[in-house]
């Protein structure tokens, strides 16, 4: 072989693999470098902090929450068809998609003087432990994911009926929200 | 045949029910509890008893209707007793299936269940009630 033709096939068998080797190495770098980036990001949601959803809703100018797995639905005000013998904190039932369900005066419950219905009025849907329910709050302020360090043991500043249903208290916007445990007061409803 | 079924074969597909209104609510009753329905008039002259709905089953923040106008007899029922209403409304079948439960929150815990349940016409809710719940034991004369 000519001296000329046996170095171009000693360069060309030389730098092939030498690419080739360099492509695998660009792509298996790639490759573990998203890896890495998959798991740096993992390693972020690991530490973030674990957040819960909440309902928050007006009564009377206060501001109260329930936890938002509970409430199933936030429906407009509708017609409350009264239930003549029913608890006085029962508003009456309403017609959801052909099924009847309870509508609770929530303030009623707590001691808390009426709220006369507006146009802002909703009916928050709760179900807990088999029980299902529409709770009449005068506004629904906001449905947020909150950190779960920011829902702090309620401070004793409601009076002795609210108290009773406080699971805790967190900050929404510089306002101190009380959390109602949905689960306490239907089982006191139903007690 | 076990329990269950014997009490499947009883429960008819359909039920006729009277619709009336009192102070406003519209209720049904089984036409199978009912004996006559009479106006008041009639019933102040029979001297009928009556059942107090309203002291069974209190109307929470309802204004006191202006007056009776007419009387559902009950059947069976001893002493006879009457319940007052302001107005029948039809007389329909409303299909079993179309019945919904009383939310258990709802459930009164007096007059032993007799609002049992409800259902749906023209969007409207009817509530439905068993008069042979209701106590008779508190019947009194119509004045």
């Amino acid at each position: 072989m000519p001296r000329q033709a046996e170095s171009a096939v000693n360069f060309i068998t030389g730098t092939v693999p030498r690419l080739t080797e360099a492509l695998n190495r660009q792509k298996s770098d790639l490759i573990l470098d998203k890896l890495n980036q998959r798991a740096d990001k993992e390693k972020i949601v690991d530490v973030e902090e674990k957040r819960v959803k909440m309902v928050i809703f007006s009564i009377h100018k206060e501001y109260f929450a329930f936890y938002g797995d509970d409430v199933k639905e936030i429906l407009p005000l509708t017609t409350i068809y009264y239930v003549p013998g029913s608890p006085d904190y029962i508003v009456g039932v309403i017609n959801i998609r052909g099924d009847i369900e309870s509508v609770i005066n929530i303030n009623r419950f707590l001691g808390i003087e009426d709220s006369e219905t507006t146009k802002h009025s909703r009916i928050a849907v709760a179900q807990k432990n088999d029980i299902r329910s529409g709770m009449l709050v005068d506004s629904v302020v906001d449905v947020c994911d909150i950190p779960v360090s920011s829902v702090k043991p309620a401070l004793s500043t409601h009076n002795k009926t609210v108290r009773e249903f406080v699971s805790g208290e967190l900050l929404y916007t510089d306002r101190t929200i009380t959390l109602l445990d949905i689960g306490k007061i239907f089982a006191r409803m139903s007690s | 045949m076990t329990v269950s079924s014997l009490d499947d074969q009883n429960i008819p597909e359909e039920i006729k029910l009277l619709t009336f209104s009192i102070k406003g609510i519209k209720m049904g009753v089984d036409t199978e509890q009912i004996d006559e329905m009479i106006t008041a008039d009639e019933a102040l002259a029979r001297q009928c008893n009556m059942i107090d709905l309203f002291e069974q089953l209190p109307f929470h923040g309802k204004s006191v209707m202006s007056g009776p106008q007419k009387v559902l007899m009950m059947k069976e029922s001893s002493p006879l007793c009457g319940i007052a209403i302001d107005s029948p409304d039809e007389i329909i079948s409303v299909p079993v299936n179309n019945i919904r439960p009383l939310p258990a929150l709802a459930l009164s815990s007096r007059g032993k269940m007799a609002v049992w349940g409800a259902f749906v016409k023209n969007e409207e809710i009817v509530l439905l009630l068993d008069l042979m719940k209701l106590p008779t034991a508190t019947c009194g004369k119509l004045s």
